[in-house]
């Protein structure tokens, strides 16, 4: 098939002369705006003055996972059952062009045959669409994306036609696969953003919902125990106890999940905060089991932090009282400390307690852990995740330090207020 | 007691939750406050109920009313404006009890003209003190509207 047109040539080097303004011109379209679709139709304009086509489609390919989506398309207006849907690549008609990066035309003496392997280019031939031709856009010798022109002309595309369109592939080679991979990484963002939503909201419902019948179960259990304690025999006031204590450990979890659930959902926006009143507040919170334990706490002159007020009470008192509570020594005694660690401020919790192994760092953050039995030390296994969690939506990072001593440190760093405009 | 003829006080308890309705009933004993609590199950019972109308024609007219917030057929809300908007029943204290403590069904029922929002505490103890509380503000404190 290497008749031409009006007799003009289709030779690649003659045709690269011919239409070197042609790819100028698309090469300014490409830098001429930030928004993928208003480049696309203004290249589909420019293409198709060139390449008379009723329907211009670019379809990207993936590679790795074998796949296509038509990205875009421009002319007339028939449904395209792969636009933005991924599609498996095997046994489409577009599959050999991938596979051999070879340029592919069907007209009449062909689409019988391509018909019968692919059904669903019924669509377009019922629509005129008779004549196509697949150009793959081809970067570092991989197939990128097609660039499939359909007219419905008989026989509308050439030698001539390819060689231009091969040319017009090369051009936006780069710019296509850039725009995809920009495309996919924020589309992994998305994903990645709202399964965290949806994980957060399936958390706060959950444990909400369950504290309905919990609490039938925990009021029924506590009136028996209530009414009931010494008046029935041993054994009655143990189940009774186990099971009055399951319900109340239950409800402590329960709490601990809505509390983790609320930092994503429920948070506020953070706004300037003085962490020395934050602190205050949290040791106001915690006067009880300070007094009990005879605990000290002492702490430099703490600075204005960006945060959620609310938020920070609940970190600093989840890390205070984990100091005095995780402490054998009689005179627990805790430092909270602040100093500027390049553009952050970084604070220290320490202590003069039992200390953490380091071999169980990795797990003091996830949810539920806990290193020591109930009978040693009580809790829920949720206060170093609620505190993780809140310090990573404030944009810091918390971590154990090692401590060569005694005792055990926690060290995490908040935004400071100054250069807020420009960390947003 | 806010009532002078020593007729007991007269609690009408609005709660579909059989659960709720029998721990409400053992935290009014457990208070061993005299009173008469009369129990309906959904929002169309507890209207027919204070209007005195079919099988409630010869109740007695509440001197409390403690109501549920999500109940079948009619739910709290509807019963509560109903009830504010009767003239002969608007007087009538309406504790809204629930296990709610969201901002919005706080704020939704005091425009309602409810007279206390209180959410069930979830530990019984604190239950047992809320109700017991509740009976104490509403019938030995409060000067409640003669009849």
């Amino acid at each position: 098939m290497s008749t031409s047109t009006s007799g003009a040539t289709a030779d690649p080097a003659k045709v690269e002369v011919e239409f070197a303004p042609l790819l100028a011109h698309i090469g300014r379209i490409i830098t001429s705006s930030a928004d993928i679709d208003e480049i696309y139709d203004r290249f589909a304009e420019a293409v198709t003055s060139v390449i008379p086509a009723e329907r211009l489609s670019i379809v990207v390919v993936d590679n790795d996972d074998w796949q296509h989506k038509a990205r875009y398309y421009a002319g007339i207006d028939v449904p395209l059952a792969t636009l933005d849907v991924w599609r498996p690549l095997d046994g489409q008609v577009i599959e050999s062009v991938v596979r051999s990066q070879q340029p592919q035309i069907v007209n009449e003496r062909n689409v019988a045959a391509i018909l019968a392997q692919s059904p669903r280019l019924q669509d377009g031939v019922a629509a005129g669409l008779r004549t196509w031709m697949d150009v793959p856009v081809i970067l570092e010798q991989t197939v990128v994306a097609v660039m499939r022109f359909m007219s419905r002309t008989p026989n509308a595309y050439d030698a001539r036609s390819q060689a231009i369109a091969v040319l017009i592939a090369a051009q936006i080679a780069g710019p296509v696969a850039n725009a995809q991979s920009v495309e996919s990484l924020l589309a992994t963002q998305d994903e990645l953003a709202r399964s965290n939503a949806e994980l957060e909201q399936f958390a706060y419902v959950a444990s909400h919902d369950l504290q309905e019948p919990l609490r039938m179960v925990a009021s029924y259990v506590g009136l028996l125990e209530r009414r009931y304690r010494g008046k029935l025999d041993a054994d009655a006031d143990d189940f009774i106890e186990f099971a009055v204590d399951g319900a109340r450990r239950m409800q402590a979890l329960l709490n601990g999940l809505l509390d983790l659930s609320r930092v994503g959902t429920r948070g506020r926006d953070p706004e300037p905060t003085e962490s020395e009143a934050v602190l205050r507040e949290a040791l106001i919170n915690l006067e009880q089991a300070i007094g009990e334990a005879g605990a000290e706490v002492s702490h430099d002159p703490l600075p204005t932090v960006l945060g959620d007020r609310v938020q920070l009470t609940q970190l600093f008192q989840n890390l205070v009282s984990n100091a005095v509570k995780f402490n054998a020594s009689g005179k627990p005694r805790v430092a909270v400390t602040a100093r500027r660690a390049g553009s952050m401020w970084e604070f220290g919790v320490a202590d003069n307690g039992i200390g953490i192994d380091p071999a169980h760092f990795d797990r003091i953050f996830e949810v539920f852990q806990r290193l020591h039995t109930r009978d040693a030390y009580a809790g829920t296994g949720i206060g170093l995740s609620l505190c993780r969690k809140i310090v990573e939506r404030h944009g810091g990072t918390i971590w154990p330090e090692l401590t060569k001593g005694q005792g055990a440190t926690f060290r995490f760093t908040l935004r400071p207020v100054e250069g807020t405009s420009a960390d947003n | 007691m806010a009532k002078a003829s020593g007729a007991p006080i007269e609690i009408l308890l609005v709660e579909d939750n059989p659960g709720d309705v029998r721990l409400t009933q053992e935290a009014i004993r457990e208070a061993k406050i005299r009173n008469q609590l009369n129990v309906v199950n959904d929002g169309e019972q507890a209207i027919a109920y204070v209007r005195r109308q079919d099988i409630y024609s010869d109740r007695p007219r509440p001197d409390l009313i403690l109501l549920d917030l999500n109940l079948p057929r009619k739910d709290g809300r509807e019963v509560l404006q109903e009830l504010k908007s009767d003239p002969d029943l608007h007087r009538i204290p309406v504790v809204v009890l629930t296990s709610s403590a969201a901002e919005q069904d706080i704020l939704s029922t005091y425009d309602l003209y409810a007279n206390a929002y209180v959410t069930k505490p979830v530990d019984l103890e604190q239950f047992l003190h809320v109700v017991a509380s509740i009976q104490d503000f509403w019938l030995n404190i409060v000067k409640l509207p003669p009849e």
